[in-house]
């Protein structure tokens, strides 16, 4: 059967539907550009797929499901969570080289990973763009902070971010909402890291607390992974795509899995071949410009997956550099039990959904450190909802059965707090992926191999990690229980991948020999490919990278407008 | 009220809240209301004591017993019997062939050492004797932390790993039974309606403005080394 081609050219093919493909439809439709979104995965309906009002007995499986599934290890993410993917999805594998390990959490759904993430929205500093200059290590990035401020500003508008105003430069001051009250545990770490003079400020989040352009505030369900229903928290699914259809300027093609980039005669982009899903057929859409934004990961092998006699090795890649310099954030977590929270009142600890503060670098200005650069520390704690393995951890512990176990367990509830260190990788030579040939997913689209390797920096940085939460405990009268991330190595640090941040791969920067793309996010070799997820990052700060990446998408798309508005591509 | 329509009418209600505009008194007995409402309506759960078609009837009383024994009733609250822990059980058990297996063999396993050790199955034997056996494999088990439950980005999948207890010995079978009927069983009664009134869980509920009572603020500083700040 011949690929069916569309009679229509459309301006932009926007690949994913993501933090960065939600942030490039928003812009470009509101700039009256007409754009096309290939996703993956299917639909979304906010009303009937996000469950953050069920209880846990709504349902006589009670989220294990029906063949109990999540107690062997087999369950997709979590049946009350935002539709959303896992690390495995049926049919389209990847592959880990020997002697490695990589998690690679994929969505396949309208909005993808941005329906549950943890909405913490941090911006970058400055010396966060200036890796190389300040220490010697890794690259610098094409671009200042002072090119991204103003973008930082506009997404900060439109999303809705809580905060406080700190004057801190590791955690640079944004446009900011009120934010919630610290709750009871939270407060009893601040006191701690005041001892140890750690800022302890507001978290940063992507959830309102103000009506902010159509959109409810937070009613403090205490359930933002599961989705939300009156779009109080950012997803690019509720808040920008949805909408966007609104404007008649965007039509979705849902089911689409990207499968190569087509070029033409001299090198650029004229369609995206793709396969439906629903018809397993290849098609191929036809395009003056491209935008990449299907993950890190999915976006350099696209790249590579789309290779003719003029670019060997793949779409925008003659520097070699795609799929090369792939990061994840350092991950690194304590869990302590806090007697003095043992029989405490209850109260509905919910809030917003998330952390109410969190700690901010305090060591960037501190000299003979034993590691490059620094993390954050995110908080855990409170009386959460009732889930499978709430309280079955803590029998296990406790031991025993009956009414003591009964009580120690009503005594106990609410009394485990969680430190969880994210920290910043340095780029290096072994964390890279590539294209496994020899293996295809459903699609008969070749899939990725994973190498990954941590160093010294990762180790040592983790290693402080642990001292700090063990001291932060210990001063609140608490028993360090544990290393608590649920996805780690044998030496306790994060596996490559499982915090969900990989990032690079398709890195931009002032060389194109050593860069894939320019400081707008555009492929030297094939200027009407632009690519807006976090495969364009250089590096790892210890940001989490949603923010980062929404600004920069924002700050490619009005470049992308200009272009078409002038005929320039 | 069916789900959808339930999850209609918060949304509603959520955006009705905005609606009065920034800094309008919202009358509290909307949002209590609401929640007692969703709450209310959470536990119109219909009462099965059914024997699930995964056990046979010898199974289904000893499993019964088993999860009353684990979580008894008190002046509090019910059982893990009366919060539907059997039930929850065999609905697993009955589309899990090795959740199935595991607990027909441990059930086995348990009969066959009560009866050596006491003359009867344990359902038979004399409370005392009961307690002696359970105690014996109850035992605070070390394992490999579960991980944290209360993260957002953890909150499901964290608690389902690492579960590696390796007893030894000729009790092994026993405490490694013990323990999974536990886990089920603690389970079934923390997220049944009865189990989270026990708890006094108060979350998940539609408020106009998060605060934090001073009661458990207080309450935790004072019994902290910060009582003195």
């Amino acid at each position: 059967m011949q690929v069916m081609k569309s009679p229509k050219v459309w301006d932009v093919v926007v690949i994913g539907s993501g933090a960065g493909g939600g942030t490039v439809v928003k812009v470009l439709t509101d700039l009256g550009v007409e754009v096309a979104l290939l996703e993956a995965g299917g639909m979304i309906d906010p009303l009937t797929d996000f469950k953050e009002h069920m209880l846990p007995h709504d349902v006589a499986h009670r989220g294990a499901y029906d063949d109990g599934a999540s107690y062997f290890g087999r369950a997709p993410r979590g049946f009350f969570s935002a539709p959303n993917g896992f690390w495995q999805i049926p049919g389209e594998p990847y592959t880990v080289a020997d002697g490695s390990e990589f998690e690679w959490f994929r969505s396949r759904v309208l909005g993808g990973r941005t329906n549950h993430w943890g909405r913490i929205s941090l911006r970058f500093s400055d010396y966060d763009f200036e890796p190389y200059s300040t220490d010697g290590l890794g690259t610098d990035w094409p671009i200042s902070y002072d090119d991204v401020v103003s973008y930082y500003e506009r997404v900060e508008r439109f999303v809705g971010i809580t905060g406080s105003r700190e004057g801190l430069r590791t955690a640079p001051d944004g446009i900011f909402q009120t934010p919630p009250p610290p709750k009871v545990h939270e407060a009893l770490i601040q006191k701690a890291c005041e001892q140890m003079a750690i800022p302890c400020i507001a978290n940063r989040r992507a959830v309102i607390t103000r009506r902010t352009n159509g959109r409810a505030p937070c009613h403090y369900c205490g359930q933002c992974g599961r989705g939300c229903i009156t779009a109080s928290n950012y997803s690019s699914s509720n808040v920008e795509i949805l909408p966007a259809l609104e404007t008649g300027k965007l039509e979705i093609f849902p089911g689409s899995m990207a499968r190569e980039i087509i070029t033409d005669d001299e090198g650029r982009v004229s369609a995206v071949s793709y396969v439906d899903k629903a018809t397993r057929t290849e098609q191929q859409i036809r395009c003056r410009t491209v935008v990449l934004a299907a993950s890190a990961c999915e976006s350099a092998r696209l790249l590579l997956n789309s290779t003719s006699t003029r670019f060997p090795a793949g779409v925008a890649n003659d520097s070699g550099v795609v799929g090369r310099f792939l990061m994840d954030t350092v991950g690194f977590e304590l869990w302590g039990n806090i007697p003095a929270m043992e029989g405490m009142p209850r109260y509905n600890s919910d809030g917003a959904g998330g952390a109410h503060l969190y700690m901010p670098w305090w060591e960037h200005d501190k000299p003979n450190k034993d590691f490059p650069r620094g993390y954050h520390i995110e908080i855990g704690g409170g009386f959460g909802m009732p889930m499978l393995g709430s309280f079955s951890g803590a029998a296990s512990r406790q031991g025993g059965y009956g009414a003591g176990l009964k009580e120690a367990l009503r005594q106990g509830w609410g009394t485990r707090i969680n430190l969880a260190g994210r920290g910043e990788m340095i780029p290096n030579l072994s964390s890279y992926c590539e294209i496994d040939a020899d293996t295809v997913d459903d699609w008969g689209i070749p899939v990725l191999r994973f190498h990954w390797g941590w160093t010294d920096y990762e180790w040592k940085q983790a290693r402080h990690m642990e001292r700090t939460f063990r001291e932060i405990i210990e001063r609140m009268g608490g028993d360090v229980g544990g290393i608590s991330n649920p996805r780690r190595d044998g030496k306790g640090i994060s596996i490559g991948g499982s915090i969900i941040h990989e990032l690079g791969c398709v890195r931009m920067g002032s060389d194109r020999r050593s860069s894939a793309l320019n400081s707008f996010s555009q492929s030297w070799e094939t200027p009407n490919l632009f690519v807006a997820d976090a495969a364009p990052f250089v590096s790892c700060p210890d940001k989490n990278p949603t923010l980062t990446i929404k600004a920069l998408a924002w700050r490619t798309s009005e470049y992308l407008a200009e272009l078409l508005r002038r005929g320039d591509v | 009220m069916s789900e959808l329509s339930r999850r209609e009418a918060i949304r509603r209600s959520a955006l009705s809240l905005t609606a009065l505009g920034a800094g309008a008194l919202v009358p509290a007995p909307l949002s209590r209301e609401l929640g007692t409402m969703v709450h209310a309506a959470l536990q119109e759960q219909p009462a099965t004591s059914e024997r699930s078609q995964a056990f046979l009837e010898h199974e289904w009383r000893l499993l019964r017993l088993l999860a009353e024994t684990i979580i008894p009733a008190d002046e509090r609250s019910g059982s893990a019997l009366e919060a539907g822990a059997p039930e929850f059980i065999g609905l697993l058990a009955s589309n899990n062939d090795e959740l199935r297996r595991i607990l027909s063999a441990g059930m086995l396993w348990l009969d066959h050492e009560s009866t050596s050790r006491y003359g009867a199955v344990f359902v038979e034997a004399a409370d005392r004797d009961r307690t002696e056996l359970l105690d014996l494999l109850a035992a605070k088990v070390v394992e490999e932390d579960p991980g944290y439950e209360g993260i957002v980005d953890s909150i499901e999948y964290a608690g389902f790993h690492h579960y590696t207890t390796e007893p030894r010995g000729q009790l092994g079978p026993g405490v490694r039974f013990f323990s999974w009927v536990r886990r089920l069983v603690v389970d079934a009664f923390y997220t049944s309606p009865i189990g989270m009134a026990d708890v006094d869980y108060q979350g998940n509920d539609v408020l106009r403005r998060f605060q934090v009572p001073r009661e458990p603020l207080q309450y935790a500083l004072r019994r902290s080394p910060f009582r003195d700040e």
